[in-house]
C-alpha cells in the first residue's frame, strides 16, 4: 500500500492520489501563470482532508512555492519594495484577523459552509470575468485582425485620479507612480484575509488590480506580488500553527514535490498554446470547479451530522 | 513470522481448551492476541490485531466488544436548509459515546443475548442511543434530534470504520477455540483499548475475559502531532523555515522554480 501518515490531520491518504493532485494543479500553475492554491484546497476537501487543515496546509505549501520565484524577482530588481511592504502590512493584518475568524468559524461549526461559499463567489466571479475578456478578445481578433495587443491598458485613468485625491500619498519609484498608500494597504489587507481563510495566495486578485486598477508595470506587479506572498503565507501559517494547529507539514511537502513537477510540464505546454486559448481554459477550469462547491452548498446532504472542531485544539 | 507464531499460540490455546474441557473448568476463558500494541508511523494505514481464545462450553457462543478506555465529549452539527444553503444549524455537545465501538459475535445477536445481557454488559447500537447525553448548546430543539443525530453519528463513524456490528465474525472451531480479527483504522486514536469477550450460553453470560490493547503513535509522526498540538509556534516556525528551505531548494532543481 502506498500510503502516506498525516501527522496534524491525523489519518492515512494514498500517496499518489496527494502528489498527482499537486502534479495536476502544479502542471496548471506552470501552464497559466498562476499560483493554483485556489484548486488545491477544493481538491483536498474532496478527497477527505478537513477543511480547515487543508487550508492551512496550502498556505504552508504557497510558501514554498513562491519562495525560488520571489527570489528570482528580488534580484532581478522587479519588486517594488515600497509598495511590497505597505502590502504586506495590510497582508499581515489580514492574515492574523482571518486565522482568528477561522477559528470562530470552526467552533460554531460551519467552516466548511463559508469557505465553499466564499470559493463559490470567488471562483465565479473571477472565471467570469476571465472568460468574458478572453472570449471577447478572441472575437474582437477574428473580426478585425487586430496585430498583437501591444498597448496594454496602463491603469483605469479614473481609478488612478480617485486615488491621487485620497491622503497618504507616496511615491513609488520602481513603479513609477505618485499614489495613496490606502489601496495597497486595502488589497494588502483582503488578500491575506483570503488567504487564511482558504489558503490561497491570491495571485490572481492582486496581480490584475495592480496593473489595471492603480497602474503598476506588468513585471513589478508579478515580482511585487510573489514578494509579498511569501510573507503573507508565512504569517498565515505560523498563525494557524498557534491558534487552530491545522498545519500538515508531510501534506504541505508532497504537495509541493507534486506541483514542482507537473509545473515543469506545465510551463512547456504554454509555449505552444496562444494567450487567448490559455485564459479561456483556465477560466473554464475555474467555472467547474465552482459549479462543484455550489453544487454540494445546495443539494441535501447524505448525512445532516457532521462533527465540530472542539474548542481549545483536540 | 506472525503468522507462525500465531500458529504455535493457536495450538497452546487448543491444547490448554482441552484440559479445560477435560479437567472440568467450565467457566473458564482464556484469550489471547497477535500483537499487544499498534505502532503509528509514516506508513501507518489501519491495522489487524488477530484475537483467539477458549470457549468454555462447546454449545456457547462468543460476543467481543473493543472500545477506547478514554473517550473525551465531542460536538456534533445538525444541518438544515437556510434559504438556499445546506449549513450546521444546530450545536449539541454529545457524551458518554465511546470514540470507536466494535463489536462481533460468532451468531446474530439477536438470537445470543437476551435485552438484559445486552443492558448489563451495554452491547449493540441500542445501549449506545441509551447512554448517549446530548445538550443542545445552539439553535433550536425538535423533537426527533436523539434519533437524527445517533443515526447521523453512527453513520460518519462507520464511514471511517471507527464503529462496526458485524455478526457471525468470529469463528467458533470445534466448539473449543474462538478466533477473529479486529481492524484499527486510520483514525483510531492513540490510548489503550479494551477488548472485552464473553461466552454466552442460553442467555447468560458464563465467561468473561479482557485483553488491553495499546494503539501509540510513534518517531516523527509522533513528534510533529505532539509539538503541533503543544507547541504551535516551534511547530509553525519549523514549518515556515522547511517551507521556505525545500522551496529554494525545488527552484535550484528546476532551474527559476514554477512561477
Amino acid at each position: 500500500m502506498f500510503s502516506i501518515f498525516l501527522p496534524v490531520a491525523d489519518m492515512s491518504i494514498n500517496l499518489f492520489l496527494v502528489l498527482g493532485i499537486g502534479g495536476m494543479v502544479g502542471f496548471l500553475s506552470g501552464m497559466f501563470g498562476v499560483g493554483g492554491g485556489f484548486l488545491l484546497t477544493p481538491l483536498m476537501m474532496m478527497i477527505g482532508i478537513p477543511p480547515a487543515v487543508a487550508a492551512a496546509s496550502d498556505s504552508n505549501q504557497i510558501v514554498a512555492a513562491a519562495a525560488s520565484g520571489a527570489m528570482a524577482h528580488t534580484r532581478l530588481g522587479n519588486v517594488d519594495m515600497k509598495m511590497g511592504l505597505i502590502i504586506l502590512i495590510g497582508g499581515i493584518l489580514g492574515g492574523t484577523v482571518g486565522v482568528q475568524v477561522v477559528k470562530v468559524l470552526r467552533q460554531l461549526g460551519n467552516f466548511e459552509f463559508v469557505v465553499k461559499f466564499v470559493y463559490v463567489l470567488m471562483l465565479g466571479g473571477v472565471g467570469g470575468a476571465m472568460f468574458m475578456e478572453s472570449l471577447r478578445t478572441l472575437r474582437k481578433k477574428g473580426s478585425a485582425g487586430e496585430g498583437p495587443g501591444a498597448n496594454t491598458v496602463m491603469g483605469n485613468p479614473k481609478f488612478s485620479a480617485f486615488f491621487n485625491r485620497l491622503p497618504l500619498k507616496m511615491h513609488f519609484k520602481k513603479s513609477g507612480l505618485h499614489t495613496s498608500a490606502i489601496f495597497p494597504f486595502t488589497i494588502g489587507a483582503v488578500v491575506g484575509f483570503l488567504a487564511a481563510l482558504m489558503g490561497v495566495g491570491g495571485g490572481f486578485i492582486m496581480v490584475p488590480a495592480m496593473i489595471y486598477i492603480i497602474g503598476m508595470p506588468t513585471v513589478v506587479a508579478i515580482g511585487t506580488d510573489l514578494f509579498q506572498i511569501v510573507f503573507t503565507t508565512a504569517n498565515v501559517t505560523l498563525q494557524q500553527a498557534v491558534t487552530n494547529h491545522t498545519v500538515d507539514i508531510v501534506l504541505a511537502l508532497v504537495l509541493l514535490a507534486g506541483s514542482a513537477v507537473g509545473a515543469q510540464f506545465g510551463a512547456r505546454v504554454s509555449k505552444v498554446l496562444k494567450g487567448e486559448q490559455i485564459r479561456i481554459l483556465l477560466s473554464v477550469i475555474v467555472l467547474v470547479m465552482m459549479v462543484k462547491l455550489l453544487f454540494d452548498l445546495l443539494i441535501t446532504p447524505d448525512n445532516l451530522v457532521g462533527f465540530v472542531a472542539a474548542a481549545g485544539g483536540h | 513470522m506472525t503468522r507462525k507464531l500465531l500458529h504455535g499460540s493457536l495450538a497452546a490455546l487448543l491444547v490448554l481448551a482441552w484440559a479445560s474441557a477435560a479437567f472440568g473448568a467450565q467457566s473458564d476463558m482464556v484469550t489471547d492476541y497477535s500483537q499487544q500494541s499498534i505502532k503509528v508511523d509514516v506508513r501507518f494505514h489501519g491495522e489487524r490485531i488477530y484475537f483467539f481464545g477458549t470457549v468454555p462450553d462447546p454449545k456457547a457462543d462468543v460476543v467481543v466488544k473493543l472500545i477506547p478506555i478514554h473517550s473525551a465529549p465531542i460536538q456534533l452539527t445538525r444541518k438544515g436548509k437556510v434559504v438556499l444553503f445546506w449549513m450546521g444549524v444546530k450545536q449539541f455537545e454529545v457524551q458518554k459515546l465511546p470514540f470507536l465501538y466494535k463489536i462481533h459475535s460468532s451468531r446474530p445477536l439477536k438470537e445470543v443475548l437476551t435485552p438484559e445481557v445486552a443492558a448489563k454488559y451495554r452491547l449493540g447500537y441500542q445501549t449506545l442511543k441509551e447512554d448517549m447525553e446530548l445538550k443542545l448548546i445552539k439553535g433550536v430543539a425538535a423533537s426527533d434530534d436523539r434519533d437524527v443525530m445517533f443515526q447521523g453519528f453512527v453513520e460518519l463513524k462507520e464511514k471511517f470504520n471507527l464503529y462496526r456490528v458485524a455478526e457471525n465474525r468470529i469463528r467458533i472451531r470445534k466448539g473449543r477455540l474462538f478466533e477473529h480479527y479486529f481492524t484499527f483504522p486510520d483514525k483510531a486514536k492513540e490510548g489503550d483499548y479494551l477488548v472485552e469477550s464473553y461466552a454466552i450460553k442460553d442467555g447468560r453470560v458464563i465467561a468473561v475475559s479482557r485483553d488491553k490493547i495499546t494503539v501509540q503513535k510513534v518517531g516523527i509522526t509522533a513528534w510533529l502531532y505532539r509539538t503541533a498540538q503543544e507547541n504551535g509556534l516551534l511547530y509553525g516556525v519549523i514549518a515556515v523555515v522547511i517551507a521556505l528551505g525545500a522551496g529554494l531548494l525545488v527552484g535550484m532543481v528546476f532551474k527559476g522554480g514554477g512561477h
